[in-house]
């Protein structure tokens, strides 16, 4: 072959290999993806612990109560405000040999179902309805978290009365609004102002101002006839009767917690601290104590007794032209007497 | 030399379409992303805490798997970009910004934040309840993440979630100390889990291809022609 014929078989030999290796360099080329931009638009309005975290912290918390059984110290892990004192008043009661009265607490926390409120600030809380236990009763579970390295504890857990139940709320998924505890747009009075008027009717009964605005429930009926009773029993003997209640105070300035319902009112628990005083008659005799009295005394006789009850209640609050409140659970038990 | 211009065009197409369809194929690349930080020391974790920039757990598709190996007891915690940022409380981190390198050989990418504020170290993470999902281990711990799990209806909104690793200093609830290591996997998913030169090169050599095809054909034909035309005219000659 001559040289002036090879030189351009050369040449194409040369830019068909060019032509044939820029495939082979790309095969190589595969790119990694780029972190993608964060949307600076605000997120849409979400509860703020996810339903699938929910049912987390709720097994957690099952498992924890149950480990700690009657332990403060354990119980306080998981445990806090009315239903801790409940419990340990309990525990008391149990170790000085006596059974403890039903409070309405809940004797089961397998969660039915939950409300998840849409808020940004701590301290947090959540609602979880449980199923029925052996009191046949759903209660009403409240947890709460007061700051974000904290974990959310079981506040209280008032049980359903018979024949009531709860108002329809939004879908887990996509949260319930927090209704303030002076707010009261569309309702027929803030929850603070709701809560109060309770108490004053649970305290007062029919004579409060408020009596009319709120539906006859069992739990009203049965500490407006505990309490007639025992001042009438007392009278009799010349000693006397007094009683207050007060609204739990809560965690940053927020003593109850509320959420709305869908029919536009609001579902309100609110808690309370009663405190009861009986005094027998001037240079009487010494009285006996009920068993579970006196496990929380310390003693079985006393001339007088200072008792303390912590209460929460759940009130379903209608809408402004909904007619009037519905008490739906209550827990309520002794948790500290002083026998003099 | 029109002649050899289309059997080179041939050959190029067909190397092009065949280098296509093999990027798409048996070259495609990798289904799965894995980077991992470089071992704790300048250039990998050195804070207590590490947590992904917002946006590095979207990087590609879901699920997306973590595991990570440290002193003491090791936890993953996802939360909510928000919550975490609450939980960290101007505490002292190691930043996951992305991933460098390529499909093959990835590493995690990582921008140190000294502390302020509550100081540099965080309480045991075990005991917030600010975790959408949480995993622990001696040693090492791992789990997979899926936004769609959550149940949460802003669940696949891009930087909604972080996840953020600690080991322990001393034991559990005894502080948190640095990573070892921390590695995460994603499915790749859409343009990302294909080979990007891989249709281009099929489609453009598929055309070189028909081109170079045409282009032999009608320069054989030619050829034909002219040989034949040669052919006859030698005959002409010998006989006259």
């Amino acid at each position: 072959m001559s040289p002036r014929r090879a030189a351009p078989r050369r040449a194409a030999a040369r830019t068909a290999a060019a032509v044939l290796a820029v495939p082979a360099l790309l095969a190589g080329c595969a790119q990694l993806p780029p972190v993608p931009a964060v949307p600076a638009d605000p997120a849409p309005a979400a509860p703020v612990v996810a339903p699938v975290q929910a049912e987390r912290v709720v097994g957690d918390v099952v498992r924890a109560v149950r480990e700690a059984g009657d332990d403060p110290e354990a119980l306080a892990g998981r445990v806090t405000g009315p239903e801790l004192a409940l419990r340990r008043a309990a525990a008391r009661v149990r170790g000085a040999g006596a059974e403890p009265p039903p409070t309405g607490s809940a004797d089961e926390l397998t969660p039915l179902s939950s409300s998840l409120p849409r808020q940004e600030d701590w301290p947090r809380w959540f609602l979880v309805v449980t199923e029925p236990g052996a009191d046949s009763a759903p209660s009403v579970v409240v947890l709460r978290s007061e700051s974000p390295r904290e974990p959310y504890r079981v506040w209280a857990t008032p049980s359903l009365l018979p024949g009531t139940s709860l108002p329809t709320t939004e879908a887990p998924a996509l949260g319930v609004a927090v209704v303030g505890p002076d707010e009261d747009a569309n309702l027929l009075a803030s929850p603070r102002e709701v809560a109060q008027r309770y108490a004053d009717v649970l305290t007062d009964g029919d004579a409060a101002p408020a009596a009319a605005d709120f539906a006859e429930d069992a739990y009203r009926e049965q500490v407006t006839r505990s309490v007639a009773e025992q001042t009438e029993a007392l009278r009799a003997g010349g000693g006397t009767f007094s009683q207050s209640r007060e609204l739990l105070d809560g965690v940053d300035d927020r003593p109850l917690v509320a959420l709305r319902t869908r029919d536009g009112g609001a579902l309100v628990v609110a808690g309370y601290r009663w405190e009861t005083t009986a005094t027998g008659p001037e240079g009487g005799l010494l009285g006996d104590l009920d068993p579970v009295t006196a496990a929380l005394a310390g003693r079985e006789q006393a001339r007088s007794a200072r008792l303390v009850r912590e209460e929460v209640v759940v009130l379903d609050v209608p809408p402004t032209d909904g007619g009037v409140v519905s008490v739906l659970a209550v827990q309520s038990g002794l948790t500290e007497v002083e026998a003099g | 030399m029109r002649r050899v211009l289309a059997w080179l065009l041939l050959a190029a197409g067909a190397a092009a379409a065949v280098t296509g369809a093999l990027l798409l194929t048996v070259l495609a690349p990798p289904q799965r992303l894995t980077a991992a930080t470089a071992p704790a020391g300048p250039t990998g974790t050195t804070a207590p805490a590490t947590v992904t920039d917002r946006g590095v757990l979207d990087l590609t598709g879901s699920p997306v798997e973590v595991r990570a190996t440290g002193p003491g007891d090791v936890f993953l915690g996802v939360a909510r970009a928000a919550d975490a940022e609450a939980w960290l409380d101007g505490a002292a981190r190691t930043r996951v910004t992305g991933v460098a390198g390529d499909l093959d050989d990835a590493r995690l990418t990582t921008a140190d934040e000294p502390g302020a504020g509550s100081g540099d170290a965080a309480p045991d993470p075990r005991a917030a309840d600010v975790w959408a999902l949480a995993a622990d281990g001696e040693g090492s711990a791992e789990l997979v993440w899926d936004p769609a799990t959550t149940g949460a209806p802003d669940a696949d909104r891009t930087g909604a979630w972080v996840l953020l690793a600690t080991g322990t200093a001393g034991g559990a609830g005894d502080g948190t100390a640095a990573l070892d290591s921390l590695r995460l996997t994603w499915s790749l998913s859409g343009e990302d889990a294909r080979h990007p030169a891989g249709t281009p090169l099929l489609a453009a050599g598929a055309a070189v291809l028909a081109l170079g095809a045409v282009g032999v054909l009608v320069e054989e034909r030619r050829v034909r022609r002219t040989r034949r035309a040669r052919g006859a005219r030698r005959a002409a000659g010998a006989g006259a």
